[in-house]
């Protein structure tokens, strides 16, 4: 009878070993900074990147030239741009100032992410208009920002996927 | 049946040593555990000081752009983070930033590194370093530049 | 008979088995008790000052929060959870709080310091479980802007009548432009530190304001308020961080560390100042380099809560002449 009992004893103990065994050491502890981080990244970038002068355009500011993009895309632009010697339209200009950007901050950081400027159609037979896009599209999760930035007449978004 | 009797005890004796034995491996067992989950614990109160220093040095009005004391969120006074490195070095901003680097890079237009705070931590086991984009705000010339707030916390 | 003997001795035996094993158990079960005990008090303090700092970076917010129930001491610069011996460093945070709180109900209400250029915020703790009565004129300015900014989650009580006892642990009362004189008798069994006063002098909260803070005298004694301490505080925050705190030392512990925050912010301002005059000279911008020649932020180098007022509106005319003539502000 003793035998017995010491028996289930020993059967509960094992079970109870399993159980710590699955959910305390083979749990993956929350990357609490990890997940904080990314999530200002995407927030913080679009916002500074927005904000910021280029002095190559008359300090006109992003937000700017990227409105003036948007509303004069068939010109790539009306605002005249002056970098590298050369008269660049804001379309243009943009193109190398955010190629320029992104490699000196999510490249040199090894973070992988995709960053697009673009205008929802008008109408649901209409294609959607990508005006500027950086990086590759991310295949599993990501976090995502979108801003928008009012145009004439509609409204663009631009999207920045932080890739996991 | 005196030997009977004896044979029981010696029973019970036996059941009740394995029975303690027992006792005593999953109370090893339960202190292991413990002592792994009081690291993992450890680990986390590590990311959450990353993150605090983080949300202090972003907060600092020795850094922040301000006009009539509103502040401006995500944003760096040039000219105050020009000034700030001899500041932040005296021994009460220890009790802010800890072991910590902060350096302020400017990406564009042109470039320029601020190193704001340097108190690293000599034979560190871990160096977590995050990076903040932030407007860097030049109030001669009330312009704005790109710029990124790198920290590194050591512990 | 051999028999009997047996019998008895086997329940001897079964009987110091049995007090062995109840003992271990005991034994394990309080040492458990007390690692439990032990982390918790760690857990508070690491939950506490993680709370801490996020109502700190906060700007002008009242959060609301709930530990597990353990008495945390504050004491100056540090506090204190349970029994534990270990204090631990409030550090860069400038916090004004009870000599004690109990039962893990906080309420943390992080409040900017501006003399005039914003400082640090400092962060006022209080509980709801601690009885706030504010006794004044309900005509009076400063008290009715006290009442307007107080948070209801501290369940504040103005001008209550009667004024008895409620049986809270501690009675924190706060008499606006006058003398305390009030019946101290129902509060006889508490201690000291326990039934405190502060009488707050002034027009408005965001001036000058003095302050006197009273004690009530030893249970073993009869009851009445002693101390009458007095100092001089500028800035909203200032005077309600003397609410929070018992003593005028703790008081005063948390104001040192502002001023040194102060000091150092009011020189990075100073280099700013001077690298901006530069600039404007540069550019021969007279009227922007005359303004920030003036060097305000100089005096704040040796400034004492006192000096405040008057360096404060000599800042703030500077300011508005800087915003008048469209240059960079000075703050």
């Amino acid at each position: 009878m003793e035998l017995m009992g010491l028996a289930i004893v020993v059967i509960l103990l094992s079970l109870a070993f399993l159980f710590v065994v699955r959910f305390v050491i083979l749990n993956e502890p929350a990357d609490a900074r990890q997940s904080f981080q990314e999530s200002e990244l995407a927030a913080n970038f679009l916002n500074t990147m927005l904000e910021t002068n280029a002095p190559e355009c008359s300090d006109a500011t992003m937000a700017a030239l990227i409105q003036d993009c948007a509303n004069y895309y068939d010109l790539q632009g009306r605002i005249t741009c002056q970098s590298q010697g050369s008269n660049l339209q804001s379309c243009e200009f943009l193109k190398f100032a955010h190629q320029d950007l992104f490699a000196r901050t999510f490249e040199t950081w090894k973070v992988k992410y995709y960053f697009e400027v673009y205008r929802n159609p008008q109408s649901p037979s209409t294609s959607r208009l990508t005006l500027l896009t950086q990086g590759q599209a991310c295949t599993g999760n990501r976090r995502l920002k979108v801003q928008p930035l009012p145009v004439a007449g509609s409204t663009i978004y631009l999207g920045l996927h932080i890739c996991s | 049946m005196e030997k009977r009797g004896q044979m029981q005890m010696m029973e019970t004796v036996a059941i009740l040593f394995i029975f303690f034995i027992l006792i005593s491996l999953g109370f090893i067992f339960y202190t292991q555990v413990a002592k792994q989950s009081i690291a993992t614990k450890a680990e986390e109160f590590q990311d959450l000081t990353a993150i605090q220093v983080a949300q202090l040095a972003g907060s600092l009005p020795e850094l922040q752009c301000s006009e009539q004391n509103i502040v401006k969120e995500n944003c760096i006074d040039y000219l105050k983070a020009q000034a700030a490195p001899a500041i932040l070095a005296k021994p009460e901003y220890f009790d802010v930033l800890g072991y910590a680097t902060l350096t302020l890079q400017k990406i564009y237009p042109g470039t320029d590194e601020i190193p704001l705070y340097s108190r690293p931590l000599v034979n560190a086991d871990n160096k977590r370093a995050s990076f903040f984009p932030v407007a860097i705000f030049d109030p001669a010339s009330s312009t704005t530049a790109f710029g990124v707030l790198v920290i590194e916390v050591y512990s | 008979m051999k028999a009997q003997i047996e019998v008895q001795f086997n329940w001897i035996l079964v009987l110091a088995a049995g007090t062995l094993i109840f003992l271990f158990f005991f034994g394990v079960v309080k040492w458990v008790k007390d690692r439990a005990e032990q982390n918790s008090a760690v857990t508070v303090s690491a939950y506490l000052d993680a709370l801490l700092t996020g109502s700190s970076v906060a700007r002008s917010t009242v959060t609301r929060f709930q530990l597990p129930s353990q008495t945390v001491h504050f004491i100056c610069d540090s506090y204190r959870v349970g029994e534990s011996d270990a204090s631990k460093r409030i550090r860069n945070k400038i916090v004004f709080a009870p000599t004690r709180i109990e039962k893990g109900s906080f309420v943390a209400w992080s409040e900017p310091w501006a003399v005039p250029f914003r400082v640090t915020n400092f962060l006022l703790l209080g509980s709801p479980d601690i009885r706030y009565v504010f006794i004044g004129d309900e005509n009076d300015p400063l008290f009715k802007e006290l009442r307007a900014a107080f948070p209801p989650e501290l369940e504040p009580e103005f001008n209550p009548s009667p004024f008895v006892s409620t049986n809270t642990y501690k009675v924190r009362v706060i008499v606006v432009n006058d003398v305390p004189s009030l019946a101290v008798a129902p509060f006889r069994s508490l201690a000291s530190e326990d039934f405190t006063a502060l009488s707050l002098s002034g027009t408005e909260l965001d001036g000058s304001v003095t302050l006197t803070f009273y004690q009530k005298s030893h249970p073993s004694t009869a009851p009445h308020l002693l101390g009458g301490q007095s100092v001089t505080a500028y800035g909203k925050a200032a005077a309600l961080g003397a609410i929070f705190t018992d003593t005028i030392e703790d008081y005063q512990c948390g104001i040192d560390k502002a001023l040194v925050r102060m000091r150092n912010v009011a020189a990075i301002y100073e280099q700013r100042a001077v690298a901006l005059s530069s600039s404007y000279a540069a550019h021969a911008d007279l009227a922007c380099q005359t303004i920030f020649d003036g060097n305000v932020f100089a005096s704040y180098a040796t400034a004492q809560p006192f000096d405040l007022s008057g360096l404060s509106t000599t800042l703030s005319i500077s300011n508005f002449d800087a915003q008048r003539n469209s240059c960079a502000l000075l703050y």
